[in-house]
């Protein structure tokens, strides 16, 4: 309940290249080898979430016309990684705006009044969590592209609403690549 | 002055919300639960259980590295799934494995500060004008977060998790202690299993 009520749930995504790949080349993928990467929070480290997050790079993948393949024939490799901080945010609200008037029966004076208003500021905790996906050279093994994605983290008690979460952070972390051409010249 | 104290509902409407929150935060014996789960589980298919680890691994954390908390988790977990009418596997192998993770971590909560600004004036009375300041508060303080992990014991793949979060309370007294975990496991394991619509 008290996640929910920042609302905002904005994604925010960056990336980072070699401004000198030639994304082209990049056409099937497979997953690096080894076990799923763990990240900093045993709420995170889960198979459901694992499970999750490689289909929707899969399918997201897939729709951008690269195609999974058996390791040892994939152009390039996809990993990612998980990361939960805590963040702070603060603000203001006013709580209430009042005055009170009456008529003095004693003195005879009509209206006097009192008013105030009150300002309260509040200093809430969150979880942000970071989403990494990285794709590395299967022959070279350098990392060529790295897309981020960063949101507060909702818990919810229904998983199709957490895959949608997974789900809408991948594709717009994937929706970065490959990097428009203007951005390679600079 | 005093139309505008009414004209604006929502403003007061925001009031309520954040006291509620407020009242949500200080509210120590509230647990916040969630569950995740794999919407393909038959969850009929489970019935016998047994505990994944024998001995609970280490974390590192002595808070939670604690044999006397550990038997209790285990007991209330135990009981719970008992009560729910599943059955410890006794000489078959299980359907499902239990597992069970905590963490403690640090959070912090505020309590708003407050700045008010008052006037008064009657006519002939002369006239009055306040600001008062509130003290603000910021606390931190230790949250429990129990995960309960239901693993499929023939192909190993996890298929249901509930989590649980608490505020800790320092207690003396171990029954406490007891009735506090035994709360909060009872409503991690009350989401089980997941109602067909969500």
């Amino acid at each position: 309940m008290i996640f929910s009520i920042g609302g905002c749930s904005a994604i925010r995504v960056s990336q980072d290249f070699d401004v000198t790949t030639d994304f082209t080349r990049y056409q099937t993928f497979a997953w690096a080898p080894g076990p799923p990467p763990r990240s900093n929070d045993i709420l995170m480290d889960s198979q459901l979430m694992d499970r999750r997050v490689r289909r929707a790079v899969e399918e997201n993948l897939s729709t951008k016309g690269l195609s999974q393949t058996p390791g040892e024939q994939a152009d390039f490799y996809v990993t990612y990684h998980i990361v939960v901080r805590p963040r702070f945010e603060a603000e203001s609200f006013s709580t209430g705006f009042g005055g009170y008037g009456y008529r003095n029966p004693y003195w005879g004076y009509p209206y006097p009044f009192w008013g105030g208003i009150d300002y309260s500021t509040y200093i809430r905790q969150y979880d942000e969590g970071t989403l990494i996906i990285d794709f590395t050279d299967a022959r070279s093994n350098q990392l060529f592209w790295r897309g981020i994605g960063s949101r507060r983290i909702t818990q919810h008690s229904n998983p199709e609403k957490t895959t949608a979460a997974v789900n809408q952070t991948v594709a717009e972390i994937l929706a970065q690549y490959p990097p428009a051409a203007e951005l390679k010249k600079q | 002055m005093f139309k505008i104290a009414w004209e604006e509902p929502m403003r007061f409407a925001k009031l309520f919300l954040y006291l509620s929150i407020a009242m949500g935060l200080s509210g120590c014996a509230s647990v916040r639960v969630s569950q995740d789960y794999d919407v393909a589980s038959d969850f009929s298919r489970y019935q016998n259980f047994e505990w994944a680890f024998e001995v609970q691994p280490q974390t590192g954390d002595v808070r939670v590295d604690n044999p006397l908390l550990d038997a209790r988790i285990r007991k209330a977990v135990e009981q719970a799934l008992v009560n729910k009418g599943f059955r410890r596997a006794d000489k078959e192998p299980p359907d499902f494995t239990v597992a069970y993770q905590m963490v403690v971590q640090s959070k912090i909560e505020s309590s708003p500060v407050s700045i008010g600004v008052g006037t008064g004036f009657g006519i002939g009375s002369g006239s009055y004008g306040g600001i008062g300041v509130g003290s603000s508060n910021v606390d931190s303080y230790d949250e429990g977060l129990l995960i309960i992990d239901f693993t499929d014991a023939k192909n190993g793949d996890l298929f249901w998790r509930g989590t649980g979060s608490k505020r800790l309370t320092r207690q003396s007294d171990p029954l406490k202690t007891t009735e506090e975990v035994y709360t909060v496991v009872d409503k991690i394991l009350a989401q089980y299993p997941p109602s067909a619509k969500n």
